[in-house]
């Protein structure tokens, strides 16, 4: 085994890996997998869902053990037993999901199992110094004192940064973690780590992000089916490259839309059944956002996208569309009809279908099946009596969705928690298919979804536009945005700050508008 | 369906283990009490069993069988109001009792926990100050009439299994032939495993009614029956019908053959069915089988040896074993836990037995209900079918079951509960009206409750302000959970509900039966249902583990 060529030969790289292979029943989750890391490094790995970044991460991180293969630290081969062992050997996981109560502080979190006492209490004094230290030096200005659910997410994660730097973590393993982020907060997290590379610690950085990881990685490990499958190194590391390693051919940058809604229209000779907005909002005051008034519309085979900065309150008018919270004021119309929206059953009755941010919270009932998530909206309006659950046209809509949906599930009965993050998508998507609806609201579609899934829900959004829906969705990917709307209203702080069509919709027109730079409205 | 056959698998070792230590477990009068007292705390089970389904809790049912108990003896005896309308009016009243509750918890946001707590101290409060904490009761003048809700018995089992037996073959019959058409329609050939479990309803059901009507293969005459209850003016008789002495000991000969020449078929099939499948069925069955087998043996030895000397042991005398001398009730408690040891084997290694079989192959999988339908046969043959009485809140009980199982499983509403009890939020943004759902529960649960109540004063017919109803709301909740419900909430079958029921029950009578110091009582319910509660949580990470293996299978091979 040849020590790889990314650090000078002779002397031991931080972290090597070599030849990992770890099997699950029926599934080669890692293969002959090589990797080092240098001090101050970052690595990036990527791949799709179901490549074997998390099982790689977690064997790194001690919390799983490998069948085969050996991992060196310091050029001494170690066994990475427990994540205390791991923890000791300066190798830290940042979870996804943040491990921090927040219903302490700051300072208490940083310290959370090894607090110093004096006289068998714990020494707040010290706690409170040793904590601002390790703040300052991930350069985020809290009080430690602070309750961490007082923080924005994006803080909260550098909390927990400087939790792993308070324990000399030399290698920080970083799993998605802008994926709840902001741009201005993603922003900080990428000048936090480049301080951490400055200072020697090594990054591993795993994202299904690929710009940020162009702007951040030294080194880019792309993985497939639990096999490496190409390493790019500096100039080399561009999301065209990344994409095709990670799905095993080429691909075109982003998914191009075959059908616009403009074209569309410009070639309907009748344009007349299309002449009524399928939703129409006139000045509608969401509850959160009490200072200003919304109003736009969607036409019926049109997909707008509403982008805007996380906490623009693109939610929260989804929300309120929806009936989950109620408007202040203002009036919702769909086809031309005045609705009335007090809960979301109103919403549903007059044929709108959401698609929430949270997935495993709000959109799906998790430990439910496939069959009995996909029926729950329709189950009343199909119900014998309205009361007799009909089981043949529960049967019926979940293959129908199955099978338009492609929903990759053993069988109906299928547990839906057991599915992949796409495939629970396509199962709340399939909810709303059942019922046919007119209008679809999409919060964050391909949040967490490998890049494949994704391509299915692109497509699926337009043919289903082409069959008359109208889509209005939220997305934080800006080039999402651009790729899929025919229209981009744009919202900065609970104001609709401007709407984009065709060709001026643009990264740099978007981020002015929800800024709050510019408004045209 | 792993969880009812869990259950029902602690029940049978309960009643197997009583069975074996006392010949008087087994009486008629003995199995009479336990139906009637498994029913009353049955319809309590059941009514928070919708409650703890939506993830709340109430603890207030105890106080409200107390109060409901109070108020029904007084409007009958002092305000004269006819038995009709007063059963009406303290079931509406605990109804109302259900609908505050549900008001409260779902329009202030109050905690499930908190409102029913303090339900649970109102009410008996309530309940014993306008009693003036005076003791109630309907003196003799309702024996005969409103009592019998409660004390009647309307039917023999055997009766009973005929009717039962009849209805099952009718079901399994209607749903034969919808799968028919269901396989005609999608056109997919018919599994073995789906042939034998659409066949295996309507053949047990014609099987019951088979033994049900053995009681009349001999001969039989008519006559009016016994008064059962009186109502509105009507008086509802029970069936009169009698035979003779030999034909009253057939269902019991009948039940207990027919059972062990089908079970013993049945078990080899299922047996050679969970072996043959896969290369991998043969050393999968072979452990737990030879378990099975040794664990038998020991049961034998038990039944022939230490049983025989448990009975003849007197606490008194002492005892030579070997060279130790014991005293009669150290060795009395020592063969008792000896046979105790051996019975939860034996169950405990068919369950693991049939669940490790079940999985190797479907086919051995939809065995299951005809293969304990014919071994429960076989023992429950041991009893005296024909003269062994249904209590009529047993009655009550199982129509009540059937129709909260077909509300939860087969409507809207049922779906609606589960979903929310799950994850409240998805269900919300499903369009699901959550808050009047829960208030549907809790109206549900003050009902069942509030008929609960009725039930317990008629069959008491001496009610205690102060202590009655004491501690049944803690009974309801631990059957409920003994059953399958999760105290989150979303999880829970009737059936189930039932059986945890029944366990407390058999539970609390296998230690009056066995001279089990009764100080103990609390402490062996405790632990049973912590046993209980462990094993389940064993079992479903199992249960997970195996299925998010066959999901990886899944999604490993596809790129």
């Amino acid at each position: 085994m040849t020590v790889s060529a990314a650090h000078p030969v002779g002397e031991p790289a931080l972290l090597e890996v070599r030849s990992l292979c770890k099997r699950f029943p029926g599934v080669r989750a890692l293969h002959q997998i090589d990797l080092t890391l240098a001090a101050g490094e970052v690595l990036a790995l990527v791949g799709e869902n179901g490549a074997g970044k998390s099982t790689l991460m977690k064997i790194l991180a001690g919390v799983q053990s490998a069948d085969a293969g050996q991992i060196l630290v310091d050029g001494k081969p170690q066994s990475l037993g427990s994540v205390a062992s791991a923890m000791r050997l300066g190798i830290t996981l940042i979870h996804q999901e943040l491990n921090l109560s927040d219903n302490l502080s700051v300072a208490a979190n940083i310290f959370l199992g090894r607090e110093p006492t004096r006289f068998g209490l714990i020494d707040q004094q010290t706690i409170e110094r040793e904590s601002r230290r390790h703040l300052a030096s991930v350069g985020l200005d809290v009080d430690p004192s602070t309750l961490v659910r007082d923080l924005t997410i994006g803080r909260q994660q550098m909390v927990e940064i400087a939790k792993a730097l308070s324990i000399d973590a030399r290698i920080l393993i970083m799993d998605e973690p802008t994926s709840s982020l902001s741009q201005k907060e993603a922003e900080a997290l990428f000048t936090a780590v480049k301080g951490l590379r400055a200072r020697g610690v090594s990054v591993i950085y795993i994202s299904h992000r690929l710009a940020e990881i162009e702007c951040l990685a030294d080194r880019v490990l792309v993985m497939r089916d639990g096999e490496n499958a190409g390493e790019l190194i500096g100039d080399a590391i561009q999301h065209d490259a990344m994409v095709s390693r990670m799905v095993g051919r080429d691909v075109s940058r982003f998914y191009q839309r075959t059908q616009l809604y403009q074209d569309s229209i410009r070639s309907d000779s009748t344009p007349s059944q299309y002449s009524l907005p399928a939703l129409k909002v006139t000045r509608l005051v969401v509850p959160e956002h009490p200072n200003h008034r919304l109003s736009f519309q969607v036409m019926p085979g049109e997909i707008v996208g509403l982008a805007g900065l996380v906490g623009a309150g693109r939610t929260e008018l989804l929300r309120c569309l929806f009936g989950i919270t109620e408007a202040l004021s203002g009036q919702v119309e769909i086809d031309g009809q005045l609705i009335q929206l007090h809960c979301p059953a109103d919403a549903i009755s007059s044929g709108m279908g959401l698609v929430p941010e949270d997935r495993k919270e709000q959109g799906l009932i998790i430990d439910f099946s496939v069959q009995s998530n996909v029926s729950l909206a329709s189950l009343a309006d199909k119900a014998g009596g309205g009361v007799w659950i009909n089981s043949d046209a529960e049967y019926q809509d979940t293959s129908n969705s199955i099978q338009r949906l492609r929903i990759k599930t053993p069988s109906q009965q299928q547990i839906a928690g057991y599915l992949s993050g796409g495939n629970q998508q396509k199962v709340v998507l399939g909810k709303w298919l059942a019922m046919n609806p007119k209008i679809l609201l999409l919060d964050e579609p391909t949040r967490g979804i490998d890049i494949g899934a994704k391509e299915e829900i692109y497509r699926l959004m337009e043919s289903l536009a082409a069959d008359g829906l109208a889509i209005l969705f939220v997305s934080s990917e800006l080039e999402e945005v651009i790729g899929m709307s025919d229209r981009t209203l744009v919202m900065h702080e609970g104001k609709l700050t401007g709407q984009l069509v065709g060709d001026d919709i643009c990264e740099e027109s978007i981020m002015n508008l929800a800024t709050g730079l510019v408004t045209t409205e | 369906m792993n969880k009812i056959l869990g259950i029902f698998g602690l029940l049978l070792f309960v009643c197997l283990f009583t069975t074996v230590m006392s010949d008087s477990f087994i009486s008629e009068y003995n199995l009479y009490n336990i139906t009637r007292w498994s029913a009353l705390f049955g319809i309590l089970s059941i009514g928070v069993a919708f409650v703890i389904i939506t993830g709340g809790i109430d603890l207030s049912i105890g106080s409200v069988v107390g109060l409901v108990a109070c108020l029904l003896p007084m409007l009958v005896t002092e305000y004269g109001v006819s038995s009709f309308w007063s059963v009406l009016i303290v079931i509406a009243v605990a109804g109302g009792i259900g609908l505050l509750h549900g008001l409260l918890i779902t329009r202030l946001d109050l905690q499930p926990f908190v409102v029913t707590l303090c339900g649970l101290l109102f009410y008996r409060g309530l309940a014993r100050w306008i009693t003036d904490d005076n003791t109630l009761g309907f003196g003799q003048d309702y024996d005969d009439s409103l009592r019998l809700l409660a004390i009647g018995k309307p039917c023999s089992w055997a009766t009973m299994l005929l009717l039962g037996g009849i209805i099952l073959a009718v079901y399994g019959v209607w749903k034969l032939r919808r799968y028919r058409r269901q396989s005609l329609e999608t056109a997919q050939p018919a599994t073995a495993a789906a042939w034998i479990s659409a066949w295996s309803t309507p053949v047990i059901g014609i099987l019951l009614a088979l033994v049900g009507s053995s009681r009349f293969w001999l001969g039989w005459e008519s006559g009016p029956g016994t008064a059962l209850f009186q109502m509105a003016g009507y008086q509802v008789r029970g069936l009169g019908i009698h035979v003779s002495a030999e034909g009253q000991m057939m269902p019991s000969t009948v039940m207990k053959y027919l059972g062990a020449l089908l079970f013993v078929p049945t078990v080899s099939l299922f047996l050679y069915w969970g072996w043959a499948s896969g290369h991998s069925g043969a050393r999968r069955v072979r452990w737990p089988l030879v378990t099975v087998i040794v664990s038998s043996l020991c049961l034998f030895y038990c039944v022939w040896q230490l049983v025989p000397l448990y009975r003849s042991a007197v606490d008194d005398d002492v005892w030579q074993v070997g060279a130790v001398q014991v005293t009669g009730s150290l060795l009395k408690t020592l063969l008792m836990l000896i046979v105790f040891v051996v019975v939860g084997s034996v169950i405990g290694s068919i369950g693991w037995l049939i669940s490790v079989a079940a999985a190797a192959s479907p086919k051995a999988k939809a065995l299951i209900p005809f293969l304990v339908t014919t071994a429960v046969m076989t023992l429950a043959g041991q009893t005296h079918l024909a003269a062994t009485m249904v209590p009529m809140p047993m009655l009550v009980l199982i129509v009540l079951a059937i129709a909260a199982s077909v509300f939860l499983n087969r409507t809207v509403y049922g779906r609606y509960l589960l979903a929310l009890g799950r994850n409240e939020e998805a269900a919300r943004y499903s369009g699901i009206n959550t808050k009047r759902m829960i208030v549907v529960a809790y109206v549900l649960c003050g009902l069942a409750a509030g008929l609960g109540g009725v039930l317990f004063a008629l069959d008491v017919n001496s009610v205690q302000p102060s202590g009655f109803g004491n501690f049944y709301e803690l009974y309801a909740i631990a059957a409920a959970v003994l059953g399958g419900c999760s105290l989150r909430g979303g999880e829970g079958n009737i059936l189930g509900v039932v059986i945890g029921a029944a366990v407390m029950r058999v539970l609390y009578n296998a230690i009056n039966i066995l001279g089990i110091s009764t100080k103990l009582e609390f402490a062996i319910i405790g632990i049973v249902i912590l046993a209980g509660a462990v094993v389940d949580v064993v079992v479903k990470r199992i249960v997970a583990r195996r299925a998010v293996r066959a999901a990886e299978q899944l999604a490993g091979p596809t790129r």
